[in-house]
């Protein structure tokens, strides 16, 4: 006789709501077919002969013997799980057709029902689960009933025609009740991966189902056989039913043991690092639980009837496991506490030590490790550490207050234990070492210098982000050595000839190395290479000399030295040129001052001070510089007044005497607000370099206007000369940038005049444009910021452009 | 009189040499940049070329190599007045066959000397030049060089 006993753990489904209503249907439906059946089997049983053996006693003893020995059968069981569900045996069976041969049919139909109910009632079992168990033996009974009570009386009791009704209707007892168990526990048991069908279960279990009911009606023919013809012989009837006894137990077991290996399977996917379902790693608070889900599965401890089953394991790990081999116990605990926390902190688990009283024998110390899993809230790791001072691992089942051990488990859980220690380890590894690679990985991407990391082969390994800016290659792309890139490989490959023929760790040189390549869009990049050999470890290989490049684009840097160094010998240029008359003229003077006409006299004394005069202006121009370099156009300070376009056109042109013919003013007027001098500074500048770049017959156009705009006025000086080369545009506004080559240098500039005007107009809110066409001119743009009316926003000096 | 082409863009070095060396007996002759010069040679030739090497348009190498196209060393001997002095202007100099480099501000008697010795002699002399200042001792070797390149 099997029944099913559901393991209540509830809720694991993605959605138990289904399941519950499916449930609830089948439980329904069994109850009311049951129902039907009794009903049923009440009215026709009235027709029925029934046979003169059967027991009609007037006394009501062998009614409640019935009900006892009902209750009895169903008490004493054999539980069978099925993942989830557990189907227990009993002689249930056994007990309904020794009634149906001894009993008028509506008595054996109804009194070990009865039974049955008390039996469960007193253990407290769920009513569903009792309500379809009833209805699903009621329906198995009535068909019992219904084939032998309606035809006993045709056949001599103990004749061949009447064993085989007997047997006829024990099939269909047991055709029933496995029909009714494998579509209850299908219901029951949809777990992901677990879940059988109706079909299945029927395959898996028709045998033990045959054999149960060939069992229980041998027994029960026994039982009455003797009971009949010896009812002193009947505790020999024990024997077929120890027989039977043992059929369930040994089925047990072979199911437990499908059971614990389909669960150990499962562990040992759960600890191995990278899980071969999903190829990705299993974290360490995934691993712990699932490894406590599964154990608590294969070595599930025994549950008492009705009982939520509860349990977990118990996993000793000793110290040595971390790597403190047989290190001091300061070690030990630091390590055992840092494990702790861990879990705490990633697996969420509630930690409390164990008190003394519930460790197992020679322990030193142990932790319950209270994992929240959706299966089972009770389910739990316990975490020790020393078992016998050795450096042996347990792992132990464990459910609530009990700490029996199976002898015969103790050497498949001390792998276990082993195992999943060395998974933690890993995992503990493997984290640490993800968390290094990442912090690693970031600086690298992030860092601004170009890191190359090139193996013995010269293949690239590592070329990070600001590399790719750099050279605008990806590492792909340079590995390809196609046509585009195989010279820079080429180039950093030649970097690497100085070690030739060194063996690892042997240098610790670091050379540097200036490098020219072209970028991916054509443009030239200096680079500083430092070089520096290193030893990598390889997987599977043993270390590989590789070398470690650090790149940086000093091309922006290297233009600003070429600058200053033509800078300095344009300062050089500019200064000893106006010296020579100074120092000639002197000489003169000196030598031989009395044989000198005295109107020569006065012009070289004249020329003497000109000179020192222009000399005066080139040094303040480059101290100028010298404080613009240093300031930001935010910081530099500006006197802003209010002015007009107007009136710093007329004081510029002032200081320009003898350009008054060649200088065409027009526009509007507008009122501006900057700093006058400045301004004028920056104005000169502009038709200073006009008239430099252009022949002395051209005119050079002023035009103020307000280019229809309330925000700005505007200055525009234009020139008719050379212009300037479209590519250069941009520079004329950097330090020490002149269109003109410094060997041919014509105009005497120091190169800083329109830099220093731009860092002084945009210092006053403005800004310095230009637009130039070679060979017809330059227009040079000075916008400033318009005079403010009552209560307009006053502008800050600096914040515009 | 022995005629001198003084070439500057700036006027106050022209002028400021025409002073000079007007009062020690020479004609001097000015152009204020290398076409003028090149037009004033070919014009007349003078007896010796004092040539600014930074000059508008054509700089005093490209007048010196143009020079050299037509007269040698000894023909007509070019002094360069220089206020840069680096080595590429300086090789420069010397391989389009300059005879003196005079850097710029001078000493008067180093251009007296100097002038004095070209325009007599009509030629380069190198044991005169590697005696003559002790700045230009290492230039005077080198103007062999300059010299028999044109030769």
């Amino acid at each position: 006789m099997t029944e099913t006993q559901s393991l209540g753990l509830g809720g694991k489904g993605p959605d138990p709501k289904p399941r519950l209503l499916r449930e609830s249907v089948v439980i329904a439906i069994t109850v009311l077919l049951g129902g039907l059946a009794i009903v049923a089997v009440a009215v026709a049983s009235q027709d029925w002969e029934i046979p003169e053996y059967a027991i009609t006693d007037e006394n009501l003893w062998p009614y409640l013997l019935l009900v006892l020995m009902a209750m009895a059968a169903e008490i004493v069981y054999v539980p069978i799980r099925h993942g989830e569900v557990t189907e227990d045996l009993t002689f249930f069976e056994v007990l309904v057709v020794a009634a149906t041969l001894l009993f008028a049919p509506l008595v054996a139909l109804v009194l070990p029902l009865v039974g049955f109910i008390i039996a469960d009632f007193l253990l407290g079992r769920p009513i569903k689960k009792t309500l379809f168990n009833v209805g699903s033996f009621a329906l198995a009974t009535s068909a019992l009933v219904v084939i032998y009570g309606s035809q006993a009386a045709e056949f001599e009791r103990f004749s061949l025609g009447w064993l085989l009704l007997v047997f006829a209707g024990v099939t269909a007892f047991t055709v029933i009740n496995l029909f009714m168990l494998a579509w209850i526990l299908s219901v029951e048991q949809d777990e992901e991966n677990r879940s059988k069908s109706i079909r299945e279960f029927v395959r898996d279990e028709w045998k033990l189902s045959f054999w149960m009911g060939a069992g229980s009606a041998a027994s029960a023919i026994v039982l009455v056989i003797l009971e009949v013809t010896a009812p002193v012989l009947m505790p020999l009837a024990a024997i077929p039913i120890a027989a039977l006894w043992y059929v369930y137990k040994s089925n047990q077991l072979r199911l437990k043991e499908i059971e614990r290996n389909k669960s150990l399977l499962e562990l040992n996917r759960t600890l191995t690092l990278v899980d071969p379902r999903t190829q990705r790693v299993t974290p360490l608070n995934k691993l712990v639980p699932e490894a406590a889900e599964n154990l608590r599965r294969a070595f599930l401890a025994k549950s008492q009837r009705g009982e939520e089953e509860s349990g977990g394991a118990v996993v000793l790990v000793h110290g040595a496991v971390y790597g403190s081999f047989g290190g001091k116990d300061e070690n030990l605990a630091a390590e055992e506490e840092m494990l702790l926390s861990k879990w705490r902190a990633e697996a969420r688990a509630d930690v409390t030590e164990l008190r003394s009283e519930l460790l197992p024998k020679r322990w030193d110390r142990g932790y319950v490790v209270q994992i929240p899993l959706d299966s089972d809230p009770n389910a739990a790791l316990v975490i020790g550490k020393s078992w016998q001072n050795k450096g042996v691992d347990k792992v132990l089942p464990w459910s609530k207050g009990n700490w029996e051990i199976p002898k015969a488990d103790m050497p498949i859980l001390a792998s276990l234990a082993a195992s999943l220690g060395g998974a933690i380890q890993a995992r503990n590894f493997f984290d640490e070492k993800s968390e290094e690679a990442g912090k690693l990985a970031a600086v690298v991407d992030n860092i601004s210098d170009g890191i190359v990391l090139m193996d013995s082969e010269h293949r690239i390994q590592l070329w990070n982000s600001a590399m790719e800016r750099i050279v605008g290659f990806a590492e792909a792309e340079v590995n390809l050595l196609d046509e585009r890139t195989a010279e820079l490989h080429n180039q950093l490959t030649g970097l690497t000839q100085d070690w030739a023929g060194t063996e690892p760790d042997q240098t610790e040189e670091i050379n540097s190395y200036a490098l020219t390549v072209r970028r991916a869009d054509g443009e030239s990049r200096e680079l500083d290479v430092v070089v520096v050999q290193i030893s990598v470890q390889r997987i599977d290989q043993d270390a590989d000399l590789a070398y470690l490049m650090t790149v940086r684009d000093i091309t922006k840097e290297r233009r600003v030295e070429r600058m200053k160094a033509d800078f300095i010998a344009t300062v050089s240029h500019e200064l000893k040129t106006p010296i020579t008359p100074i120092k000639s003229y002197s000489q003169r003077l000196l030598t031989g001052w009395e044989t000198l006409p005295p109107d020569k006299r006065d012009r070289m004394l004249q020329t003497i001070l000109e000179r020192s005069d222009h000399l005066t202006r080139l040094v303040n121009d480059f101290t100028e510089v010298q404080e613009v370099s240093e300031r930001t156009s935010a910081t530099l300070e500006v006197n802003v007044a209010d002015t007009s376009l107007a009136q710093l056109v007329h004081d510029t042109a002032a200081a320009f005497p003898g350009l008054a013919e060649r200088l065409v003013v027009k526009g509007t007027d507008a009122g501006v607000r900057c700093d006058h001098d400045r301004t004028v500074q920056c104005l000169s500048n502009l038709i200073g370099n006009a008239e430099k770049y252009s022949e002395p017959s051209t005119p050079i156009k002023i035009d103020m206007n307000t280019a229809g705009d309330e925000e700005w006025g505007i200055i525009a000086v234009s020139d008719e000369g050379r212009g300037i080369p479209a590519g250069e545009l941009d520079r004329v506004f950097e330090q020490f940038y002149r269109v003109e080559d410094p060997m041919t240098m014509t105009t005497g500039g120091s190169g800083l005049g329109l830099y220093i005007s731009r860092v002084l107009a945009r210092a006053m809110g403005g800004d310095i444009s230009v637009q130039s066409t070679l060979g017809e001119g330059s227009t040079f743009v000075l916008r400033l910021p318009r005079r403010l009316e009552e209560g307009q926003h006053e502008k800050a000096p600096g914040s515009g452009r | 009189m022995k005629r001198l082409l003084v070439v500057d863009d700036d006027s106050f070095v022209r002028e400021m040499l025409r002073d000079l060396l007007e009062e020690k007996g020479y004609e001097v002759v000015e152009a204020e940049d290398g076409p003028t010069a090149l037009a004033a040679v070919s014009e007349r030739v003078p007896d010796l070329v004092i040539l600014d090497i930074m000059m508008p348009g054509l700089s005093g190498i490209d007048v010196l190599k143009q020079l050299r196209k037509k007269y040698s060393a000894n023909d007509l001997p070019v002094i360069l007045l220089t206020a840069k002095s680096d080595d590429d202007t300086t090789w420069q100099g010397w391989t389009s066959g300059v005879s003196v480099f005079l850097p710029k501000p001078f000493d008067n008697d180093h251009l007296f000397d100097w002038v004095r010795r070209l325009v007599q002699e009509g030629s380069t002399d190198p044991s005169a030049s590697a005696s003559g200042n002790s700045d230009l001792g290492g230039e005077g070797q080198i103007s062999e060089l300059g010299a028999l390149d044109n030769d």
